[in-house]
């Protein structure tokens, strides 16, 4: 048994060494800067909690002091649910597939995955922030709230690992099927959106409600059900426990919640070793054969064959396939849903009167609506082929000239955006009195600076092409890469908008030149001077940018599919 | 003498060692060509070279007569491939796919939407035709590439592993689909790992090993009267025969 156990450490070790020798210098910069920031987050996190824990007063410690314990565990929970998302797709360091095979006992290597994925960088971050509360509510409640604090914290983070690691396994059987995978990769981040924004609708309800609306107000209209919601989550059982110690009220519920997370943890880890060893034992039917079974149906003209007016047939045909291509990516869609669902937030919180009613903040509505299609979709326009990438070499063997792949993605991504902007526009229409100049003037800029993402996109996507992972927006082991090329398109959209928002800002502080000579149609003039610059830049860049495709078509083919999924 | 493909000193490093090295070939119009080699041997960076995927380090070709550097896009028009990875548009169905290809190859849509259906029907893709190319199995996939290249009628078919992961219905199909080509006159060009395929298909046959071609002609000169598995590893292991065994098995006593 021993030699077994130092046969599976060694092989975990292996791996881990690998996968740090594939990484470039620069990765490791990277990777200790990022986590030099954790650090001082976590430092800073745990000043604020230590702060707010020395304000809590024993004697007027509820609600205060339960609330407070609340926030810290949900907090934890959002930033572990966030790097679960992130690592969503992470298969176990020690695969069952691959050892199923050997004499192994599984339950050990199903507890050292466990344990592996329960040490992660969240789990050292919150050290500091732990410790800063616990410090911040010794004066009040003793010592002994240390031992207390970490205990509680360690049966707590042992039983959301086991559930999410039980929750983990399910969904990866969820994702064998790659329709299913892409639904939970295009719905999941929209979730997490929801709930991100879940608190503050909260609180805008419970403002709402609480006479008066003051801060002791809205304490006192939570009080009543504050006790029954830690008693029915499990997840805030440790607020719960934590509170008991400090307020020395109940002290029964702290070994009570310590024992019940424990069982819990033990259930979920039950269940999550039964559920993994279903999986690979081929209980679970595989759903990856459906499209074989499958009655044969008459073929209906596919969207590939319609013609697209004032464009040749094999524009035609690119667009099409590009089109039907990059709308069915999960992410695009996800893309696509999240302005529907942050617009209903937006919507409540309007109507509720959250963002008060000044005409002033009012007149950007337009600008932020214009200006977040393009942030939000820059990540695909500086990097058209990296969204199919196995496509390309299809691409490649195809006989039309290149600058025509460089047009028909072009046109195709565009009834997405400009579709987005023209949504966006009609939403704060709907929101504000917004005067027709600014909607006119929006949707001008729109065209500029879909003409200008495009024309830079283009050769950004030829020098800097990347692979895209086909389900989600990442690249496949290349995270660090990721971040980096999402700070870089940021920073460049944002540059690439300022002409954009000066012809915005002229039309709103308008120079006495435009309007003494032009009238009010002085005021469009910069718009419409810059979106024909644009245009023509575009049209005369197009042919070098195909020659160019032409001649790095070789190397982006090597770059996209040097290493597959 | 007109060959459909034809090579001088073809050669293609990676990290200054040659993959392929100094690539001679020579193939007549009409020849079912197979392009046999061990793992490694540089088969699959050939075809890749010869259809534009990758550039060549040195040497030139000719394919159909035309410049391979100069005069790409006149080539891809008369060429076919089925590439080693399948690189499709994994978000379209395969209805949407052929059509798609058919009209990139200049082919009026009507035709291009005739093709379609019958390439379905035939290579048995008929009961997936709204599934999308994502969840094809590998066999599907590779029916779906060879549909890809034939959809235009090409006068060259570089098939790389085509029978790879294909069951043996479809690898029936597909047989009968390249004797059929091959009869109205096209080349193919063939890798397959299968031996018996080779010798039941080609007319011409040539060994690749280390980047080097070893034999290049008729397949009844390199097998003169033996199997050609057995000639293959004649000419690949240069004659010996290799001792193979476990010790714990009885090798050796």
């Amino acid at each position: 048994m021993l030699h077994r156990s130092w046969a599976l450490f060694a092989l975990k070790w292996t791996m881990i060494r690998r996968s740090l020798e594939r990484t470039h210098y620069s990765g490791y910069l990277i990777l200790l800067v990022l986590f030099l920031l954790g650090t001082l987050a976590s430092l800073g996190i745990g000043f604020l909690l230590y702060y707010l824990g020395s304000l809590v007063e024993k004697d007027k410690a509820f609600p205060a002091l339960l609330l407070l314990l609340d926030g810290v565990v949900i907090l934890y929970c959002f930033f572990y649910a966030w790097g679960l998302l992130l690592e969503l797709q992470r298969t176990d360091l020690i695969d069952f597939r691959k050892i199923l095979l050997l004499p192994i006992s599984l339950p050990a290597v199903f507890l050292i995955n466990f344990m592996v994925s329960l040490l992660g960088p969240l789990f050292l971050f919150s050290i500091p922030a732990l410790t800063g509360l616990l410090w911040g509510l010794r004066p009040h409640m003793g010592n002994g709230i240390f031992p207390a604090g970490f205990l509680m914290a360690l049966s707590f983070a042992v039983m959301l690992g086991a559930w999410s690691y039980y929750l983990r396994g399910r969904l990866a059987i969820l994702m064998e099927h790659p329709r299913h995978r892409r639904l939970i990769f295009m719905l999941l981040p929209i979730g997490f959106i929801f709930l991100a924004q879940l608190p503050a609708i909260i609180m805008q309800v419970a403002s709402k409600n609480a006479p008066g609306r003051t801060s002791g107000a809205l304490l006192s209209f939570i009080e009543p059900h504050l006790i029954s919601i830690n008693q029915a989550v499990p997840f805030l059982w440790p607020a719960y426990g934590l509170w008991s110690v400090c307020t020395r009220e109940a002290l029964w519920v702290f070994p009570a919640s310590i024992v019940a997370m424990w069982l819990v943890a033990l259930l979920g880890l039950r269940m999550g070793y039964v559920t993994t060893l279903r999986h690979y034992m081929g209980t679970y039917a595989s759903s990856r054969t459906a499209a074989s079974v499958r009655p044969k149906r008459k073929m209906r003209p596919p969207i590939t064959a319609k013609r697209i007016p004032f464009l040749a047939e094999d524009t035609s045909a690119l667009v099409c396939g590009f089109y039907t291509s990059f709308s069915r990516h999960p992410h695009v869609r996800m893309l696509l849903l999240m302005p529907i669902c942050f617009g209903l937030f937006v919507l409540f919180m309007h109507y509720s009167g959250a963002y008060g009613n000044t005409a002033s903040s009012r007149a950007w509505i337009p600008t932020a609506c214009l200006l977040w299609p393009f942030i939000n979709f820059s990540f695909f326009m500086f990097n058209i082929f990296g969204i199919d990438t196995f496509s390309f070499q299809a691409l490649q063997l195809l006989p039309a000239p290149r600058y025509k792949y460089l047009l028909a993605k072009n046109i195709a991504i565009a009834p997405i955006v400009l579709g987005l902007v023209s949504f966006f526009i009609a939403v704060s229409l709907f929101l504000a009195d917004v005067p027709g100049g600014i909607i006119l003037l929006s949707f001008l800029l729109a065209i500029q600076l879909f003409l200008l993402f495009s024309t830079i996109g283009n050769f950004i996507s030829i020098k800097f092409p990347h692979r895209l992972h086909r389900d989600a927006l990442r690249a496949p082991g290349r995270r660090l890469y990721m971040v980096i090329n999402g700070f870089a398109s940021t920073l460049l959209s944002t540059l690439l908008i300022i002409p954009a928002l000066l012809c915005l800002l002229v039309y709103r502080y308008p120079p006495r030149f435009l309007t003494h000579q032009h009238g009010t149609w002085g005021l469009f003039l910069p718009a419409f001077l810059l979106t024909i610059i644009t245009a023509i830049l575009y049209w005369k860049t197009l042919p070098h940018a195909g020659d160019l495709l032409t001649a790095e078509e070789h190397l982006i083919s090597v770059k996209l599919l040097g290493d597959r999924d | 003498m007109e060959y459909s493909i034809e090579s001088h000193g073809l050669t293609k490093a990676y990290n200054g060692r040659n993959v392929v090295d100094e690539l001679c070939l020579r193939i007549e119009r009409g020849t079912f060509y197979g392009f046999l080699g061990p793992n490694g041997a540089g088969k699959s960076t050939t075809i890749k070279m010869l259809t534009g995927i990758i550039a060549p380090t040195s040497g030139s070709a000719r394919i159909l007569g035309y410049d391979l550097k100069r005069n790409m896009l006149a080539i891809k028009k008369r060429i076919g491939v089925v590439p080693e990875e399948q690189c499709l548009f994994e978000n379209l169905t395969a209805p949407e796919y052929l059509t798609f290809i058919g009209r990139m190859y200049g082919l009026p849509r009507q035709v291009a939407l005739n093709r379609t259906r019958e390439l379905i029907e035939v290579m048995g893709l008929d009961n997936a035709v709204d599934t999308l190319i994502l969840e094809f199995s590998t066999g599907m996939k590779k029916r779906l590439s060879l549909c890809a290249a034939m959809i235009h009628d090409p006068e060259i078919l570089f098939l790389d592993e085509p029978f790879e992961g294909v069951d043996a219905i479809a690898s029936r199909t597909i047989r009968t689909v390249l004797e059929q080509a091959r009869k109205r006159g096209a080349t193919i060009f063939l890798t397959s790992h299968i031996l018996e395929v080779v010798e039941r298909l080609c007319t011409h046959v040539s060994i690749i090993h280390e980047g080097k071609l070893l034999f290049q002609g008729a397949l009844e000169g390199l097998a003169q009267g033996a199997r050609l598995d057995e000639a293959f590893l004649n000419l690949v292991n240069n004659g010996k025969t290799a001792e193979t065994g476990l010790s714990w098995l009885g090798a050796g006593n």
